[in-house]
């Protein structure tokens, strides 16, 4: 990892440290105490370059950082507002502050008089009940394009996901002026941007996971039965070790989609890592349940926290059967012929550079 | 505790050269190579072929040249592994030797040893079995009772050795064995030897398995002595040295591709009957194997660094053995046919063989629950 990135992961990790050991946390609430303290250190810009505010990391680097957030119960906007400001920024709108919006579930999205006529039930927008701006991406006849728009709170109607984020329903019907629509790059259209939003949740995926492990794994040495702690038992250690393979698997799975995320997003490989997060997600979450017994079902205890967002993260921007039929049928289809150069395609060593070819 | 999980970002494969090469290569020297043979992957043998690859250079490709090797990169060689698994090409032969006979006598093996055998295993002409398993002793290793007792000028050994894969094939065992102390000694007082398979006292009898194929054998020793310079590394290292090997054998490219040859088929005829429930199958499927080559590339990378990495090694052979053991139940789901080992069309018969193969899959090189015990430990459990 790089230096910086390094860095950023201990600034996230004591940052959520400090806050979740505070008076004032609620374990489970939103916390914008937190989202703050995070605003201020950078992490809303961590995906910019530096001409745009921010630090010119490759989401390869910056991305794996994000698994800290898995970690703590502190409910915050962070990433999807640093991926909104990334996402306006790649369309070229300049912003302080956006939350990415799927715009899925609009039935208009054109020109008209005095800008852009936006209208329909945009569903399961993360946190647009706190009044911040919105970056929505729709796929036009102009183009992929991303308007910011602040809605009217009378128009939020509020949802949340399993672990109870904020996933908001807000009704449009509402013009943007031009200046605050842009045109995002081909590959960045609807497709391309609910695969990187994937790729982040990924992210969040694999974190929470190695954490619901690690809890796992202090309480079956802390907790004693028939005499002895659970850990002795081989019944026991062969639960906590399929679980430790299920996490690596989510580990590797997540650096792929790191590696996958960008401006021209590999989409088949933000499938494969999606599909095996969110299936580790859901083995993890059930054998930490049935190690920690009846006392992990309960709202006391804090391992019903991290299994929630397991449960919600894995179905966000795609559970596995979506991204299975999209990441199977171009397999298939493309190895009617065999399926290994189709898994790993070798060619022969490309003498003229692409940027050559460009120019 | 849980550090141990990170596995490092494994080191690019840019052998793109090499891939066209070996893909040519495959091409044209199994061409007629039936699918159902190919399902067979590292059980299918064939000296000759081994002999070719080894004209090629792709045998011992990571030894100094000195021992015939060819001084390429670990990465290199992974690259050859999985192209000739994923076509399921006859490497039984030399695979064992390659994989795990040589490495061992190129780091415990004596000077003689290194230059009498790695040459000869790297030109495909010499091959090995592996001398752990014991009608008493399977999972248990350190219960093995055959045992060499010291004589004058080496050692004379008695005991019964059983599953060895290839003993009628190959020239050599890797004999693990009791040197010294009872079996409440465990893991102290165990050796290794360099076992010549022609050696007087050695019988070895066929064990069939359940496919009806002949890879096992009961390897039986009377009186068969040993000379000195046989022994392999230091006497009592035995335990140390074969948990080395193992790391060697649980994290390659065939715990994810064993069973490929049946994807790839099972692909092929979906490519003509698309479905949408195909599509979410192959899917999973794909990700899961795409997932576990990153992770066996990243133990190789450790391998090559000269770290141990037995616990991430255990921990790809599981979940590689755990897919693999569905694909065959996937498949049956998705397309509908009896499977028949002697079956006039290929896909019945591939299906076969792989459904017949799946049991082992958790078995051999380390059972899964072994392989769970050591990933256990490894975490601070026992």
């Amino acid at each position: 990892m790089h230096d910086i990135c390094e860095q950023m992961a201990e600034t996230l990790d004591r940052i959520l440290s400090d806050r979740t050991a505070s008076k004032d946390f609620v374990p489970g609430q939103i916390d914008l105490k937190a989202a703050d303290l995070l605003a201020e250190a950078g992490f809303e810009e961590a995906l910019l370059s530096s001409m745009a505010g921010g630090y010119d990391l490759l989401p390869s680097d910056f991305l794996p950082t994000l698994r800290v957030i898995g970690k703590f119960p502190a409910l915050t906007p962070t990433v999807d507002r640093m991926f909104g400001r990334w996402l306006a920024g790649e369309a070229g709108l300049a912003c302080d502050r956006a939350t990415f919006a799927s715009g899925d579930g609009l039935n208009r999205f054109n020109l008209d008089i005095g800008g852009w006529h936006l209208a329909g039930h945009a569903v399961r927008i993360p946190w647009a009940r706190q009044g911040d701006p919105i970056a929505i991406v729709r796929d036009t006849e102009e183009g992929s394009k991303l308007a910011i728009l602040t809605p009217a709170a009378a128009k939020v109607i509020q949802g949340s996901n399993l672990g109870g984020e904020p996933r908001d329903t807000v009704t449009l019907d509402d013009v943007v002026a031009a200046e605050m629509v842009g045109t995002l790059p081909a590959t960045l259209n609807e497709r391309g941007v609910r695969a990187n939003a994937a790729a982040i949740r990924c992210q969040q995926l694999a974190g929470a996971a190695a954490h619901v492990l690690a809890l796992t794994f202090s309480y079956v040495n802390e907790r004693q039965q028939f005499g002895r702690p659970l850990a002795r038992f081989q019944a026991i250690q062969h639960q906590i070790a399929t679980m430790a393979g299920e996490v690596v698997a989510a580990g590797a799975a997540a650096d792929i989609a790191a590696e996958a995320f960008g401006v021209d997003p590999d989409i088949e490989m933000i499938a494969v890592a999606k599909i095996r997060c969110g299936e580790a997600a859901g083995k993890v979450a059930g054998a930490a349940h049935q190690l920690h017994g009846a006392i992990g079902y309960t709202e006391e205890h804090r391992l019903h926290r991290h299994t929630k967002l397991l449960f919600a993260w894995r179905d966000e921007y795609g559970g596995e059967a979506s991204w299975a039929r999209i990441l199977g049928e171009q397999v298939i289809a493309r190895s009617a012929n065999g399926l290994w150069s189709t898994l790993v395609p070798a060619q022969a060593p490309v003498l003229i550079r692409k940027e050559a070819v460009d120019a | 505790m849980l550090d141990v999980l990170d596995f490092a970002p494994p080191p690019r494969l840019d052998a793109q050269d090499l891939r066209l090469e070996v893909r040519d290569f495959l091409a044209q020297e199994i061409a007629d190579r039936l699918p159902r043979e190919r399902a067979e992957s590292w059980n299918g043998s064939d000296p000759e072929f081994s002999r070719k690859l080894g004209a090629r250079g792709w045998i011992g490709m990571t030894w100094p040249k000195r021992y015939g090797g060819h001084e390429r990169s670990a990465l290199d060689r992974y690259v050859i592994m999985e192209e000739l698994l994923a076509a399921g090409a006859p490497v039984g032969a030399h695979w064992i030797a390659d994989r795990q006979s040589g490495p061992l006598l190129l780091k415990a093996g004596s000077e003689q040893q290194r230059q009498d055998i790695l040459p000869r295993i790297a030109s495909g002409e010499c091959y090995f079995c592996i001398g752990m398993s014991e009608p008493d002793s399977g999972s248990d290793l350190a219960a093995v009772r055959t045992r060499a007792v010291q004589e004058n000028g080496g050692f004379r050994v008695n005991g019964t050795k059983l599953w060895t894969t290839n003993a009628h094939r190959a020239h050599y065992m890797i004999l693990f064995c009791r040197t010294d102390g009872g079996s409440e000694a465990r893991h102290d007082g165990t050796s290794q030897f360099l076992l010549d398979l022609a050696t007087p006292g050695v019988t070895v009898r066929p064990i069939i398995d359940m496919t009806g194929a002949h890879h096992f054998n009961e390897v039986v020793l009377e009186d068969v002595f040993l000379s000195d310079d046989k022994l392999i590394g230091k006497r009592g290292d035995g335990w140390e040295q074969v948990m080395g090997e193992l790391a060697f054998e649980r994290s390659g490219p065939e715990r994810f591709l064993s069973s490929f040859e049946l994807l790839d088929r099972l692909v092929r005829i979906l490519a003509r009957h698309p479905s949408d429930r195909a599509s979410v199958a192959i899917g999973r499927i794909i990700s899961h194997i795409t997932t576990l080559r990153r992770l066996s590339q990243s133990v190789a990378g450790m391998l090559d660094r000269g770290e141990n990495p037995s616990l991430q090694a255990s921990i790809v052979k599981d979940l590689g053995a755990t897919i693999e053991q569905e694909i065959p139940e996937i498949a049956r789901l998705l397309v509908d046919v009896e499977p028949e080992q002697d079956a006039a069309e290929e896909f019945a018969a591939v299906m076969a063989v792989t459904l017949l193969s799946a049991p082992a899959f958790s078995l051999r090189g380390g059972t899964r629950e072994i392989l769970r015990g050591i990933i256990a430990r490894g975490l601070g459990l026992r």
